[in-house]
């Protein structure tokens, strides 16, 4: 009764969507905070994932500044 | 030699008592109708009844026959000998009405089975 | 995942302890559970439910609660504890989940699901899990969101018809429960953390932005729509919340009125008939007083065939009058030409001259017709009485009365045989309604109906709001843009996680909908797949998925066949069932309650022999009628592992035992 199956199809289709709409968001990025989402999802506390992301967003601007 | 026709016509008193409680048990709309009936009822039978005993005044002739078809119809069927018609009429009511009661003793008049088969 | 034994004490019927053992063979996968109606089936659908769960749930899926589970004849023993443990086994590790109810020691006899003590246990590999991770465990593979499709009550494969009516309430249930089992909420979630986190930036830069001169004015804009977009959301939010209050009200009024509509119908009945009763009599009355009325002129039908047979003499008489004036008439008439002719001594008929003979004859015949004039005797006045009487009769012979005063005898007969069965139907209905108070049920009914008005109400109001809502982001979106375009704002941290967290929501949005299709394409491959096996039509080429997960079946042309059977109904949610199982998880345990009502003995054996090929263990819940022991069997018997029956030993109590294939 694994959830293995659907959890890759999910992120297939955020990485499609991601050329869809023409991110320019780096892909290694965009999986991180959908790991984030896989992490936490039937996770009664809603505010963790919260939290990852924006962990996640400002150590991605940080490397930004950095280069 | 033309006789006086009475201008008030009645019953005896067990008719009367017979034609009230009729009324009074919503049998006829008014007691002039059973008067009426009971008139109807000794023609179609044929009786030339005696005279009423006692007689208690109840009804005018105007009341009972407006129109004369009573007395028309008494006329025809009945050879007055030169007696008065309405007398006539309260003889055969009285014995109709009692005739009635006898009949239908506490229900309603069953017109229909009064009125004769060929009707 | 694999089950391997279920043991309940005191749950629902099953008194005392009861275990299943579970198939553990890949070749011998089945197992079938018997049991009539009301007997125990679905209560064992509810004691795997409430042991992963700690749910039970009754019809139309409501929960049901925790003081009706436990059995009713060990409560009256004084015994108010109930107890479930589950084994089983997934990713090569062995669980064991135990589950208990007691009531709490100074209640004496508990009326709510507050009384109870709950404790929980989960053990994996001999090691118990610490309390507060016990759910995520759980949930890593048997998420309750998706525990319909491996606990499948048949009910709900009339739910499944649902989903081909757009709109329907239901439909949408099951749409939402559907995409939370193919993984759509994970990217929901993800959109929703990036739009939150994206207002919590637009927040910081407006405060950048202040401190940056000629802003002001689109400071003071973002400020407005922002604490606009919270007070919508709250709005929002609360509105949801009284809807939710709202439709659960309603939800409980529909199944009142449910239970109560025979006697909600049987009062309408009451009142139709009572009605009826009143004109019935009111109808009598009227005609009796018309019957009494024409009771005046009804004594000329007693003498009508007398008067008839008297004005039949008169009309005689008078036609003998009559016949004895014309005959004189005419006398008179031929004497006056022979005195014409004797005078003038020429003859009246051919006017020549008259001999003396002829006058002799003349002369005679006038003596003759003279003689017979006078023997004629007229009575005029007779004849004008004769008159007068039969006018006096014909007045008496007008149509009487007495066959309209028939007519009103029996109309009144007919109407007095109507009121008695009105009487008695009146009679019957009070009985049946006795007891129930009807106005509480017509209150509720109104109620209800003013609720699903509310509701109406509540949802236009939560799409008004919404449209503000949005019109309230575009226009902060399009202040981003215009600020992108200014350096000093661009440079601002805040500015760079809204674009950042921006970017992300629209990623996360669109993948929503691509995954939607996406699982739409697959469901509906293996739905068609599944249909195709289970379907004993050949001609039918597969099937065609909807916006609602609702499945339409094509011909052999790929055109919808409209007209569907209630089996057929059945092989198409049996068909999305599969199809949803394969497209969104692998394979795992089924358990199925009573699904096989509506079929014919055809497709019957079609999934019986399909459904052990689509997962590793199946757990069947029927009854004779569903599966025949005697013929149905025979082409799943090598798959079958174990066969139980469930026997009724109480009204209250039920046990089950192993019996031999």
């Amino acid at each position: 009764m694994s959830t293995e199956n659907d959890q890759d199809l999910a992120l297939t289709a955020l990485l499609a969507a991601a050329t869809d709409v023409e991110a320019v968001l780096p892909v290694s990025f965009i999986k991180a905070s959908y790991a984030i989402q896989r992490r936490h999802q039937f996770n009664q506390d809603q505010t963790i994932s919260m939290h990852d992301l924006e962990k996640l967003v400002e150590d991605h601007l940080a490397q930004g500044e950095a280069k | 030699m033309s006789v006086t026709e009475p201008t008030m016509i009645g019953l005896s008193e067990k008719a009367h008592a017979l034609l009230s409680q009729m009324k009074e048990d919503n049998f006829l709309a008014e007691m002039a109708d059973g008067y009426r009936l009971g008139i109807g009822l000794a023609l179609a039978q044929g009786i030339e009844p005696d005279d009423v005993p006692q007689r208690r005044t109840v009804f005018s002739v105007a009341t009972i026959d407006p129109d004369q078809e009573i007395a028309a119809a008494i006329r025809a069927l009945i050879d007055l000998k030169g007696g008065s018609v309405y007398r006539m009429a309260e003889r055969l009511a009285d014995w109709g009405v009692i005739e009635i009661a006898k009949r239908f003793d506490g229900t309603p008049i069953d017109v229909g089975a009064l009125v004769p088969k060929s009707e | 995942m694999k089950l391997l034994k279920l043991t309940a004490t005191n749950f629902m019927p099953y008194k005392g302890t009861m275990s299943l053992s579970f198939p553990t063979s890949p070749e011998q996968n089945v197992m079938l559970v018997y049991g009539d109606n009301m007997r125990g089936k679905t209560s064992l659908l509810n004691a795997l439910r409430w042991a992963f769960y700690g749910k039970a749930l009754g019809r139309h899926s409501r929960e049901l609660p925790l003081q009706d589970l436990i059995n009713k004849e060990a409560t009256l023993e004084g015994d108010w504890s109930m107890e479930t443990c589950i084994t089983f086994e997934d990713g090569g590790h062995s669980y064991e989940y135990r589950r208990r109810a007691t009531k709490h020691a100074l209640v004496s006899k508990p009326s709510r699901p507050e009384d109870f003590e709950i404790s929980r246990g989960l053990l994996r590999d001999g090691i118990a899990i610490n309390g507060y991770l016990i759910d995520a465990e759980i949930s890593r593979f048997a998420p309750e969101q998706t525990s319909r499709f491996f606990l499948f009550d048949g009910e709900l494969l009339q739910e499944y018809e649902s989903l081909l009516i757009d709109g329907n309430e239901q439909g949408r249930k099951i749409k939402e429960s559907i995409e939370q089992a193919l993984g759509v909420p994970t990217l929901i979630k993800g959109r929703e953390d990036a739009q939150t986190l994206l207002k919590s930036a637009q927040k910081q830069q407006t405060r950048d932005l202040e401190k940056i001169s000629g802003m002001e004015r689109q400071v003071d804009r973002q400020r407005v729509l922002q604490s606009e977009i919270e007070t919508f959301e709250r709005d929002i939010d609360d509105q949801e919340k009284q809807l939710k209050i709202t439709k659960a009200d309603r939800a409980l009024l529909d199944d009142f009125i449910e239970a109560t509509e025979q006697i909600h119908a049987a009062k309408v009945r009451l009142t139709a008939n009572q009605e009826n009763l009143f004109t019935n009599t009111q109808t009598q009355k009227d005609l009796e007083i018309q019957r009494l009325g024409l009771m005046r002129d009804a004594w000329k039908d007693f003498i009508r065939p007398q008067i008839t047979l008297k004005r039949d003499h008169l009309t005689e008489e008078n036609n003998k009058l009559a016949e004895a004036m014309i005959r004189k008439a005419n006398i008179a008439g031929q004497i006056e030409q022979l005195k014409k002719s004797l005078d003038s001594a020429i003859c009246h008929a051919c006017g020549q001259a008259l001999h003396q003979s002829q006058r002799e004859l003349a002369g005679a015949e006038l003596g003759r017709l003279e003689a017979m004039h006078l023997g004629i005797a007229v009575d005029e006045a007779a004849r004008n009485r004769i008159s007068a009487e039969i006018r006096d009769l014909d007045r008496l012979l007008k149509p009487g009365p007495t066959s309209q005063i028939k007519f009103c005898d029996k109309e009144i007969s007919k109407l007095k045989v109507e009121q008695t069965k009105l009487d008695n139907e009146i009679e019957r209905l009070h009985d049946q309604i006795k007891g129930q108070d009807t106005a509480e049920i017509a209150r509720k009914r109104a109620l209800r109906d003013g609720l699903i008005k509310i509701e109406g109400a509540t949802e236009q109001s939560i799409r008004a709001t919404k449209a503000k809502l949005d019109k309230n982001n575009k226009d902060l979106q399009m202040i981003a843009k215009a600020l992108q375009g200014i350096p000093t704002a661009r440079a601002a941290k805040s500015t760079q996680i809204m674009n950042v967290a921006g970017e992300l929501e629209r990623i996360y949005g669109r993948s929503i909908d691509r995954l939607r299709d996406d699982l739409k394409t697959r469901v509906e491959q293996f739905a068609s797949d599944a249909f195709k096996a289970l379907s004993t039509q050949a001609k039918y080429s597969g099937l065609r998925i909807n916006n609602n997960y609702g499945l339409a079946i094509l011909d052999e042309r790929g055109h919808e066949v409209t007209i569907r059977s209630a089996g057929a109904e059945q092989i198409v949610a049996l068909s999305l069932i599969d199809g949803l199982a394969r497209a969104g998880r692998a394979a795992g345990p089924i358990v199925m309650d009573t699904p096989f009502g509506r079929l014919d003995p055809g497709h019957r054996a079609n999934i019986l022999k399909y459904l052990p090929t689509t997962t590793n263990q199946l757990i069947l819940f029927v009854h004779e009628g569903e599966v025949a022991r005697s013929h149905d069997l025979s082409q799943i018997s090598s798959r079958i592992d174990s066969i139980y029956e469930i026997k009724e030993v109480s009204t209250r109590h039920s046990k089950i035992e192993k019996v031999r294939i």
